[in-house]
């Protein structure tokens, strides 16, 4: 049985902290706490991107957050509007003491799949986890 | 307020993370309350992360600007790791960088030791 929640969201880092407890209220009883942990730190990760890089800080823009669970996995799908954000600003490995650029690896370790599509007028975050990866 | 002093003696500067995330939205005032403290250690810093129950790369990051600030005159001790702040540390293998003991009385022990 499939469950789909919508959240819109503006563009700042007070919006984001919404979106993750959002998130888990519709997620802590589908899976593990770490694996709950996980998905939220690659959610919050994607959205800190979108709100600096896509809209460029500049504030009091939309984020649509569309997420599905099902009896096999959990998606999240992110739209933004803004520009220039595809999820490769992050081109090269931090040294230890640069104090940014790990938000795309810790999203890397934290779910089965991302992707990130740049496309004619919106960009598309999706970020998955296999119910079996979380199992409780 | 994000960063509370606990105690501070001619070695050592406590600090205590006041907030449960500490992210994008905290970060900017983490670093400046960090900078204030500092300016006053008497060298090694520990600080207190047992509050913090969500931690992300903008925390990391401060976390990096605080052990750079510290540097030149002593250590950054973190302490009392959440296993969610610790997750985050050690997928970036930022445990590799940070000098990290269980809790604060640890911390202190290897200060006096």
């Amino acid at each position: 049985v499939a469950v789909t929640e919508n959240l819109t969201i503006l563009s700042d880092y007070q919006s984001i902290r919404r979106a993750a407890g959002w998130l888990r209220g519709h997620i802590d009883r589908h899976v593990c706490v770490e694996a709950a942990e996980d998905f939220e730190l690659a959610t919050v990760e994607a959205l800190n991107n979108i709100v600096r890089h896509a809209y460029r800080e500049e504030p009091e823009q939309p984020i649509f957050l569309t997420l599905e669970l099902n009896d096999a996995a959990i998606m999240l799908r992110i739209v933004d509007h803004g520009d220039g954000y595809s999820g490769h600003s992050e081109t090269h490995e931090p040294t230890p003491l640069d104090e940014s650029g790990r938000g795309l690896a810790l999203i890397a370790c934290c779910v089965d799949h991302a992707m990130f599509e740049q496309l004619h007028d919106h960009n598309v975050t999706l970020l998955s986890i296999s119910v079996d990866r979380g199992r409780r | 307020v994000v960063l509370n002093k606990v105690s501070q003696d001619n070695r050592v500067l406590i600090l205590c993370a006041q907030h449960t995330r500490l992210d994008a939205a905290v970060a900017p005032q983490f670093r400046e309350e960090f900078i204030e403290f500092s300016q006053d250690s008497p060298g090694t810093i520990i600080l207190d992360l047992s509050a913090v129950t969500f931690l992300d790369s903008s925390g990391l990051g401060a976390l990096v600007g605080a052990l750079k600030r510290t540097g030149p005159r002593g250590d950054l001790l973190l302490t009392g790791l959440t296993p969610a702040a610790n997750r985050a540390v050690k997928l970036t293998r930022m445990d590799r960088v940070f000098t990290i003991y269980p809790d604060t009385a640890t911390a202190l022990q290897h200060v006096e030791g």
